[in-house]
């Protein structure tokens, strides 16, 4: 026998989940865009858990003697008419926004991944059935649904979340789907079927942890987006609401004060724009780590 | 195997009258039919214990639907397959899958037959997992016994495919088919993908695998080389159905269907010498559609024998049925005497 | 190497890097001669060998197998010959290319594509890459015609149906208007042998033409190519790993292995007393139709998966004959002299057999093949 043809494993060379991580981050880390996205996605989320230690002032006590004060020394972002430090708004803010965020993305991959798995594990009817009925969530403009929904139960962050997370799942029924009908076909989904491995199984163990790359890659680039949405709603009046600090609300509460105290809607809305860039450029580069991963 | 419609033989895989269909239907709630694609069309075959039978034939003849259709990846339209006296087409999940412990499978493609995210060691022990066979310890020792069966290392376990080339691939994917003491292997075009070294490799450990477990093969393949040096008998397909059944030695020197005859006459042999000497067949056209066979002989169109015997119409107008005409031999021609000419000069010499 | 003047004529030879085209001795210079071609894929961290110094001469009327397993670096020297690699830097070509005394890998891009499209022509494995998906077929061929041939239109059509009918596409006329991908595989890779031919090609490169098709078809297209060549008298390289397709067509064969030619020879000659141990193993794993044998003998281990700075012989760890010298020194190709009495095929009678092997398997211990001669 030619036992000559295999050489003993080199250790070095074993994958652990660990290891996997390492490298990902490795990868994400040498390509200077997507290092800037984790290293400001690392800070987003640090100050989101350390907010009330992180914030110099009290983010909800009226102060009118110090109302709409320029950025300066006291206030880097300076103060709002009731005199409140828009810093310590924005980063108290932080946590509701990406807390609100990963509900909304939460919800979308509780209900979305199992409607896709389903629909292009089972096919046929299963399957026309499913994807009518996402293809009608997605006809619904997700802005109007949640202004119905928030008008129906009342405006409030966990309405919103709630809202805007009922509209998002298709995209993620879509996708998984695909991944589905990629995956079910491969050798190895029916060698698990010849061995009678049951439905669970091989949609779970098979398909789901092989699809889960794009599943990774597309929730990271959406959360900014569901950040964005988020704060849309909440500057509509729909989310959060005063006085509790949040970014779309305080852009809301600034817009009468942006000709004469630009600071007000202007550092709110700075924050949301770099939120979003760095959960997208965090998104890019986890696709070409991962992506580059799959082909090796 | 003369008498097709024979009880139980003792056969250890029993296919009759097989039919695979494709239909494409369009639609939601009301369906359209679109196509209907006869991939087989009844089939009849046994294979005995301890043999290696060989399933023969260009792309589209359905001896990959075959395959799959015994391992219940495709439901067949009517016909049967016994496997050891038990009826599998129609079986209920669970007896179906108290059979399919003994009839495992092995894919052409070594880069999708693993799960990219499982260690070798998991892919392996998984059909144990999923059959409840011993504890997590018996079955890591199962795991490397196994590995050591098909030449890899023990502890390649502990490692994800892809830091295995495609011949040690295919060696896990045997590895993982053999965990469960299987009686029936299926291999589809096992060898294709690789190149001819680690071919002949994995050719001689199939050798060796079937000799020490004493396993049944049903080979599938488009490579008649592979068949001769294997198979002890050979089935050739054609556009869904059966042209030719012989013993390997037999099929190979004394083909007796014309399209056997210039499947031989097409292949090329590493050897200068005979290649020089060789009258070719070629046959002319291609395979006509699967979803439009021709009435009659369906090979009748590219038949050259036909074309030399004047065109007679009886070919034309009806499909000649599998008929023995040697010890061991089926032939599906009304002509198959005329093609035992041999003109293909494959110089059969027995060593 | 050096018999009667007249003989020379069509000679092929494979001689030292050194005596390039036309030098000193005025023989007549192969079409197409490949001198020590090294390839190099820039990568990241730092450059990847696919060749690493290749020599080879093919004649007009000749037809030369490149045979070798994936990875063996025999595409790789086809594009190279071509030069169809990007001009970005990416890939480095070293050594020299000589075809009808031009250097093609130093000659200006625009010589270079008028010689590609009129000169050399390439058919590759998946005809496919070579068609345009949104493109009827007849313009495809015309269009090549009315830039490089200067035709007119109807002219440019005439001509195409007149090829597609040569190449044996059936209902030519209706043919010219259908897209590539109503036709088979098989058709498609007449159309696109039809293509190459357009211009009446000096040297055909065929990489893996068959590999694709069905065993009949596989026929159908290799008896194509081969009429053609002995029609028009254009040299061709067949690449390709079955041994089998290089036995049936082709005059001489060239084996490659890690990204050297290890063996040279006219085909029956390889074929009958193979002398390097790669291709005695080449020829061991390979099972054949036309008779029963009892084992196969593979050779042990794989190829290695990337090609190494030519440090030795990289067959060596493989190898069961191998020497103390083979892990130090790399082996350059040596005449083995003429084994094969009376030439098969028109083969120039000069035609050497080259190994490069520190420890050639000696000719009476390679019956792993059988002769002809023996079985008659």
């Amino acid at each position: 026998m030619d036992l000559t043809s295999v050489r003993p494993p080199d250790l070095a060379m074993i994958d652990t989940p660990y290891r996997r991580l390492a490298s990902t981050l490795g990868g994400l880390i040498r390509n200077p865009l997507s290092a800037i996205g984790l290293s400001l996605v690392v800070l987003f989320v640090v100050i989101a858990v350390f907010a009330p230690q992180v914030a110099p002032q009290d983010p909800i006590a009226l102060d009118p003697v110090h109302r709409l004060l320029p950025p300066g020394i006291h206030h880097l972002f300076g103060t709002d008419e009731n005199g409140r430090d828009i810093l310590s708004r924005v980063i108290v803010g932080t946590r509701l926004s990406l807390l609100g965020a990963a509900g909304i993305l939460m919800i979308g991959v509780v209900i979305g991944v199992p409607i896709g798995l389903l629909a292009g594990y089972a096919g046929k009817w299963i399957d026309e059935i499913l994807m009518r009925v996402t293809d009608i969530f997605l006809s619904f403009p997700s802005l109007v649904f949640a202004i119905a929904v928030a008008a129906t139960l009342g405006p409030s962050i966990r309405n919103a979340v709630i809202a805007t997370g009922v509209v998002w799942w298709p995209w993620y029924a879509r996708l998984i789907r695909g991944e589905v009908l990629k995956l079910k076909h491969q050798s190895f989904v029916e060698g698990a079927k010849i061995l009678g491995a049951g439905s669970l199984r091989i949609m779970f163990l098979h398909i789901l942890r092989n699809s889960l790359t794009p599943l990774i890659v597309q929730v990271s680039l959406d959360f900014g987006y569901a950040v964005l949405t988020l704060a849309s709603l909440s500057f509509l009046g729909l989310g959060a609401q005063p006085p509790t600090p949040e970014w779309g609300e305080m852009i809301s509460a600034g817009q009468s004060y942006y000709l004469t105290q630009w600071w007000y809607v202007t550092f709110p809305g700075l924050t949301i724009l770099v939120a979003v860039m760095a959960f997208n450029l965090l998104g890019d580069g986890l696709r070409e780590v991962l992506s580059l991963g799959r082909a090796r | 195997m003369s008498g097709i419609q024979s009880e139980p033989s003792g056969a250890l895989l029993a296919v009759r009258n097989l039919v695979v269909q494709f239909s494409s239907t369009r639609g939601f709630l009301v369906r359209r039919h679109v196509s209907t694609v006869r991939a087989v069309d009844d089939i009849s075959f046994e294979l005995q214990q301890g043999e290696i039978i060989c399933l023969v034939g260009e792309s589209g003849c359905g001896k990959t639907t075959t395959g799959r259709a015994i391992v219940a990846l495709e439901r067949p339209v009517s016909g049967s397959i016994v496997f050891k006296g038990l009826e599998l087409v129609g079986l209920g999940a669970r007896q179906s899958h108290r059979v399919t412990r003994h009839i495992q499978m092995v894919f052409q493609d070594p880069y999708s037959s693993l799960n990219p995210r499982m260690t070798v060691g998991a892919s392996v022990a998984e059909p144990l997992v999923i059959h409840r066979v011993g504890s997590p310890e018996d079955r890591r020792q199962r795991v490397g016994e196994l590995l050591d069966a098909v030449g890899l290392h023990p502890e390649s376990s502990a490692q994800l495919p892809h830091q295995f080339s495609g011949g040690q691939r295919q060696r896990i994917a045997l590895a993982r088919a053999l965990a469960l003491n299987p009686e029936l292997l299926i291999l589809d075009e096992p060898t294709s993908a690789l190149d001819v070294s680690i071919q002949a490799q994995i050719l001689n450990l199939l050798a060796d695998l079937r000799e020490k477990y004493s396993l049944t093969y049903l080979f599938i393949s488009h490579d008649l080389a592979i068949v001769r040096w294997l198979g002890d008998r050979v089935v050739v397909m054609y556009l869904g159905r059966i042209m030719e059944v012989a013993p390997s030695d037999d099929l190979f020197q004394t083909p007796l269907h014309p399209y056997t005859v210039a499947l031989l006459s097409a292949l090329p042999v590493p050897d200068p010498t005979v290649e020089d000497q060789r009258k070719r067949i070629v046959l002319e056209g291609e395979v006509p559609s699967a979803a439009n066979i021709p009435v009659g002989c369906r090979f009748a169109g590219r038949c050259w024998l036909w074309r030399e015997l004047g065109s007679p119409e009886q070919c034309q107008e009806m499909e000649p049925e599998l008929s023995c005409v040697a010890k061991d031999h089926l032939v599906a021609c009304h002509y198959s005497g005329e093609a035992a000419v041999r003109p293909f000069g494959l110089d059969p010499s027995v060593d | 190497m050096s018999e009667s003047g007249l003989e020379r004529t069509t000679e092929t030879r494979l001689l030292p890097a050194s005596n390039h085209p036309g030098a000193g001795d005025g023989l007549l210079s192969p079409l197409l001669s490949v001198e020590r071609l090294e390839v190099q894929f820039r990568a990241k961290h730092g450059a990847v060998r696919a060749v690493n110094g290749v020599t080879f001469q093919v004649s007009s009327g000749e037809m030369l197998g490149l045979v070798g397993e994936s990875g063996s670096g025999k595409s790789v020297t086809s594009l190279a010959i071509m030069r169809l690699f990007p001009r970005d830097g990416s890939v480095i070509s070293m050594g020299r290319v000589w075809f009808d005394g031009q250097d093609i890998l130093s000659i200006p891009e625009p010589a270079m594509r008028r010689l590609r499209g009129r000169d050399m022509a390439i058919v590759f494995q998946n005809p496919m890459t070579s068609l345009n998906p949104t493109m009827r077929v007849g313009l495809q061929i015309a269009e090549i015609l009315m830039v490089h041939e200067g035709l007119g239109r109807r002219q440019a059509f005439e001509r195409s149906e007149a090829l597609l009918q040569m190449v044996g596409v059936p209902a030519v006329h209706e043919s010219l208007a259908k897209y590539a991908h109503e036709f088979s595989g098989g058709m498609q890779q007449r159309i696109t042998i039809a293509m190459a031919l357009a211009l009446q090609p000096r040297l055909l490169i065929a990489d893996e033409p068959t590999t694709a098709l069905d065993v009949t078809i596989q026929a159908q297209v290799l008896d194509l190519i081969r009429e053609r060549a002995a029609e028009t008298g254009m040299a061709v390289v067949l690449i390709t790993h079955n041994l089998g397709v290089a036995a049936g067509l082709t005059q001489r064969i060239a084996v490659m292995y890690a990204g050297l030619l290890v063996e040279v020879g006219e085909t029956r000659s390889i074929f009958a007393s193979p002398r390097h141990p790669y291709t005695v193993g080449l020829l061991g794993s390979l099972p054949r139709a036309d008779y029963h044998r009892v084992k196969l003998t593979p050779i042990p281990g794989m190829p290695p998966v990337q090609v190494e700075e030519p440090k030795g012989c990289p067959f060596a760890p493989r190898c069961a004959r191998q020497i103390s010298v083979c892990s130090t020194e790399t082996p350059a190709l040596r005449s083995m002299g003429r084994q094969v009495a009376k030439p098969s095929r028109a083969v120039p009678n000069t035609c050497s057999h080259l190994v490069a092997c520190h420890n050639p398997v000696p000719t009476e211990e390679t019956p792993l093949m059988p002769l002809g001669s023996r079985r008659d």
